[in-house]
């Protein structure tokens, strides 16, 4: 999720924001997260990554409006001489692909810095996925010596200096060393040659997708004129984020270059020839429930920058999210109004049912909560240290950020927990939880490896085996079922004082007091009596 | 309203919880740091047949679809995780279901996980319920139209709908309910209706499937006035004796 702050001064240059023009922006599908007198801040979709600039936002919501409507025409200016670059089969194996755009005459200040910044960083987090996909560059085309060359060297060879950095460092070192190359190795370490951007006087521009280099790779307030590259495994992908950047661009006055790219195949990039879809108006209609013609649709699709004429549509270049034909839909219910759309249930007979697991579980609780019984609802991760408790093997998350890391074996585990957290409260204490418990799948029948069973756990403090036994017939007239008890040991229960439960020949739990050494490891002082059956054998039995 | 009940394990293959659902392998919720992966289990894909057309539709699109493009692998898929949403329960449901069981009507309800540390406002498991319809006329006025009723009967009359973004629907839809306190509309949920890419390898042709999926812990919050989000979980029985029954 991306949250983006735009100025609002600059805003209202464009829009007033009234009350009602500020009720409008979630309706564009971009949430309005807040707005005071300074900013105006508003959630972009990863599906709309060319609203995430403030220009590519106030182009869709002006249209949206009703102001500008249509596919937004930029001029694009052809290639000058040497504005080339060369791609190296060397970055095959390591980052195939770039697009590259010329920008000119752009008065840099401040602010226009912060806007170009913001959002190439906003680009790398969301689709170029933290630059995995996509990096970008920036960098001021009068440090630069044209034409540009695309190759992957060996790190040893590579030496610059890097931005924020005052020595020259190689490769590897700059992935060692530089914050911003220890933050990204990974997505160079593997490879034994990393990319790099060379001008005509064999200066290093930037180690894509690391770090730019200080003396070729800073725009300033004296740039003008700027050169950009993104680079990354996806041609297509790319070629939209230099449309997203380049029509930012374009709406702050910069003219926008072509640049010939020399593959294997010559091509030239950016191209914001918009691309075509048929668009069948039944298939809308039927989809969203509405009825609209042709006319309407004339008038809905330019709202949401498309351009439609004789039912063929135009889709701007830097749209990255229309894959098929329901994106149309979905936008034509946008332009429409989602709020204008009449909710509307058919008359379809279907019959409900609850399952009868769930049937069960209620049924459980309806009779324990009768007896006076709280029920609690626990966490299905357990930490570390609780682990112990169990004999059985251990199912681990990974990189849990919390202290719990490990999937629950029983509900003794975090029944025990509950009473540790409670012990400053009165007594006694009566709970029950029924919930998912966890085992490696030994008879391979699950598609995860892993068995999930529901368990009931009922315990009482302070209380005994007789008082805890009580409950078991209890429920067991009320369910009803037919089980037997016979003596057993188990761990943290106290020997002569447990019993396992068998019910049609099958052992489905136990119940017993707690050893007083596993109280005394949970810090809890009162003696607990617990209970706790698999449910699975009842659920199969019971009509 | 004439839903049947779906129920699944909390243990899943990433292929139930993100593939099926037209979800890229390359997505940031597939990364570690925000779902949680079992350690050293691999899990099993289901039936050639659906896995196939789940290739086909991340690579190449199906259905006039131009797909998302990139080379699908199914290492990620069997990896096994925590489910992120009760949706893969439905993913699973559309798979087994047969041309003569439509139009038919489901639900679920159910604990998720996320790979979150824990504060007043997030937690690393909640709650949700999940509705889908499988119906051949269905429609978004439709999809508008059950979330109303169904939030209406949850106690909800003053709700908005506005435009949402979920991989796996489109038209996608965001609920909001008007909070008349802290005078701002809240956000109750998601809901859509699954895209073609989603419904043809799991039904064999794009039949709309209107779907929702709302979590429900702050509904919760709000009826029982806990400001917290750790209070839910933290089994305080002093609190829990005072609590009345859900009664709304």
């Amino acid at each position: 999720m991306a949250n983006v702050k735009f100025p609002r001064k600059e805003i209202e240059k464009h829009i007033k924001l009234t009350k009602e023009t500020l009720e409008k922006i979630p309706m564009l599908g971009t949430p309005l997260e807040s707005i005071d007198k300074d900013e105006i801040e508003v959630e972009i979709f990863p599906n709309r990554p060319d609203l995430l600039s403030m220009q590519g936002f106030l182009r869709a919501f002006k249209a949206f409006l009703g102001k500008d409507t249509g596919l937004k025409k930029y001029k694009l200016y052809k290639p000058e001489k040497n504005y080339k670059v060369k791609i190296y089969p060397s970055v095959k194996k390591v980052r195939p692909f770039t697009a590259c755009a010329i920008v000119k005459n752009i008065k840099f200040d401040d602010k226009k810095i912060k806007t170009i910044i913001d959002l190439q960083e906003k680009l790398h987090s969301t689709v170029g996925r933290n630059r995995k996909k996509a990096a970008i560059g920036i960098y001021p085309l009068e440090k630069i010596k044209l034409p540009i060359k695309f190759e992957a060297r060996k790190p040893q060879d590579i030496k610059f200096v890097p931005l924020e950095s005052d020595k020259e460092m190689n490769g590897l070192q700059i992935l060692q060393r530089h914050p911003v190359g220890k933050e990204y190795a990974h997505l160079l370490e593997d490879y034994d040659k990393f990319p790099v951007f060379v001008d005509a006087a064999r200066k290093i521009l930037s180690m894509p997708p690391i770090i730019n280099s200080h003396e070729t790779g800073k725009i300033t307030e004296q740039t003008k004129d700027i050169f950009i590259e993104c680079s990354g495994f996806d041609l297509n992908t790319l070629k939209k984020i230099l449309n997203i950047i380049v029509t930012t661009l374009a709406d702050m006055a910069g003219k926008v270059y072509q640049m010939e790219l020399d593959y294997t195949k010559k091509t030239t990039t950016p191209n914001l020839a918009p691309e075509k879809m048929k668009v069948n108006i039944e298939n809308i209609n039927k989809l969203l429930g509405l009825s609209l013609k042709e006319k309407d649709l004339e008038k809905l699709l330019p709202r949401m920058g498309y351009e439609y004429k004789n039912k063929k549509l135009s889709i701007p270049a830097w749209r990255t999210d229309i894959l098929h034909e329901v994106d149309i839909a979905e936008d034509v219910a946008i332009a429409y109004g989602y709020d204008k759309i009449t909710p509307e249930i058919p008359e379809v007979a279907t019959t409900g049912q609850e399952s009868k697991e769930s049937k069960i579980k209620s049924k459980l609780a309806e009779i324990l909560t009768g007896l006076g019984l709280l029920e609690i609802s626990t966490y299905h991760l357990i930490k570390a240290d609780e682990t112990s408790l169990a004999k059985k093997e251990k199912i681990e998350v990974e990189d849990s950020k919390t202290e719990y890391k490990f999937l629950r074996p029983n509900l003794l585990i975090p029944a025990l927990r509950i009473f540790s957290e409670n012990k400053d409260n009165e007594y006694p204490q009566k709970i029950f939880e029924i919930g998912t418990v966890f085992s490696l799948d030994k008879e391979n029948k699950t598609e995860t490896g892993i068995k999930e069973s529901n368990h009931l756990i009922v315990a009482s403090s302070p209380s005994n085996f007789t008082e805890i036994k009580q409950i078991l017939d209890y429920i067991a007239r009320m369910l009803p079922i037919n089980y037997k008890i016979e003596e057993d040991t188990k761990p943290n229960l106290i020997n002569g004082r447990t019993a396992k439960i068998i019910l049609n020949g099958k052992e489905i739990g136990y119940l017993g007091e707690v050893h007083p050494e596993t109280l005394r490891a949970q810090n809890i002082k009162m003696p607990i009596s617990i209970l706790e059956i698999s449910l699975e054998e009842i659920f199969e039995k019971t009509k | 309203m004439g839903f049947k009940e779906m129920t699944g394990t909390l243990t899943q293959t990433s292929f139930w919880n993100f593939d099926a659902l037209f979800q890229p392998q390359d997505h940031p919720v597939r990364d570690m740091h925000d779902t949680f992966f079992i350690k050293d289990i691999e899990g099993k894909l289901p039936n050639k047949e659906i896995v196939k057309k789940v290739k086909q539709s991340h690579e190449t699109g199906l259905g006039g679809s131009k797909g998302w493009r990139y080379q699908w692998k199914e290492e990620d898929a069997e990896k096994v995780l925590l489910r992120t949403h009760t949706t893969c329960l439905s993913a699973q449901t559309l798979a087994n279901l047969k041309p003569e069981d439509l139009p038919a009507k489901f639900f679920a309800i159910g604990r998720n996980f996320r790979n979150e540390t824990v504060d007043w406002s997030h937690g690393f498991e909640f709650n949700q319920t999940e509705g889908i319809v499988v119906d051949p006329d269905a429609n978004f006025k439709n999809l508008l139209g059950y979330l109303k009723e169904f939030f209406r009967k949850m106690g909800f009359e003053n709700i908005r709908f506005s435009p949402a973004y979920f991989p796996y629907t489109e038209p996608s839809v965001e609920i909001n309910v008007w909070h008349p306190e802290k005078r701002v509309w809240l956000e109750l949920g998601g809901a859509g209706i699954f895209r073609p890419e989603v419904t043809i390898p799991l039904l064999g042709k794009p039949i709309p499937v209107l779907a929702w999926g709302p979590g429900f812990d702050r509904i919760i919050m709000d009826t029982y006035k806990i400001k917290d989000l750790r209070e839910m979980y933290k089994n305080d029985l002093k609190q829990l004796r005072s609590k009345p029954f859900w009664t709304k």
